[in-house]
């Protein structure tokens, strides 16, 4: 038999802490650095180390989004003993929609680098790719053959 | 028959997964493998919904993978 799930995602980097380890020497610490990165390129911001409150106070963080249209940003950072990863905005004044945008996106990414590795590992021959929906924004499609 | 899972990330970070051509059960163990390894990389995903595949769509998914066998058979 076959079937189909839907999943709702989270990212909790706990797999080096519950080994005793930093969180930055988690597997996933440079996933989410890339994921990170790719975001950046995509909607034309630079990558960081802080945010900027309603009255223009620094908030210090992991790693920040911001750029000239979106000055405040969004801040990511990662709970060293949970490994829970946080996202970071003043949305006060109308950012929310951006900063979720934000967000979305780097989980989004994430979670295809994740989908991506497992399935290699568990030897899939992996596809991926990208599509851009008007209405529905970015979409990736990965398959997986074995 | 190949075994493929499918998996559509959309822009608010929800993914659908679709396992086709496991025999019996083993998508669901193919299911909890693939989520264990990406709670181990930090990925942590909560199913919302299972649907289990219909009689009707698994016979044209064999129907498709016989197809995809004879295209392979060399000409000699």
């Amino acid at each position: 038999m076959s079937h189909i799930s839907s999943y709702e995602t989270d990212i909790v980097l706990q797999t080096a802490i519950s080994e005793g380890r930093s969180v930055e020497e988690d597997p996933g610490w440079e996933m989410l650095q890339e994921a990170i990165h790719a975001c950046a390129e995509e909607m034309n911001l630079e990558v960081g180390r802080s945010i900027r409150d309603y009255y223009g106070r620094f908030v210090y963080c992991d790693w920040s989004l911001s750029g000239p249209t979106f000055e405040r940003g969004v801040g990511v950072k990662v709970d060293r003993k949970t490994g829970k990863v946080m996202f970071l905005c003043d949305v006060y004044g109308g950012y929310e929609l951006l900063a979720r945008k934000v967000r979305d996106r780097i989980v989004q990414n994430f979670s295809a680098l994740c989908v991506t590795k497992a399935l290699a590992a568990l030897n899939y021959e992996v596809e991926l790719e990208e599509l851009t929906d008007p209405v529905e924004g970015k979409k990736v499609l990965i398959r997986g053959v074995l | 028959m190949k075994r493929e899972v499918r998996v559509d990330i959309g822009s608010d970070g929800k993914m659908r997964v679709e396992f086709s051509g496991f025999p019996g059960e083993s998508c669901f163990d193919e299911a909890e493998m693939l989520a264990g390894l990406l709670k181990e990389l930090g990925l942590w995903a909560i199913p919302v919904e299972v649907t289990p595949k219909t009689s009707e769509e698994i016979a044209r998914e064999i129907a498709t993978g016989e197809t995809t066998q004879e295209k392979k058979v060399p000409h000699l």
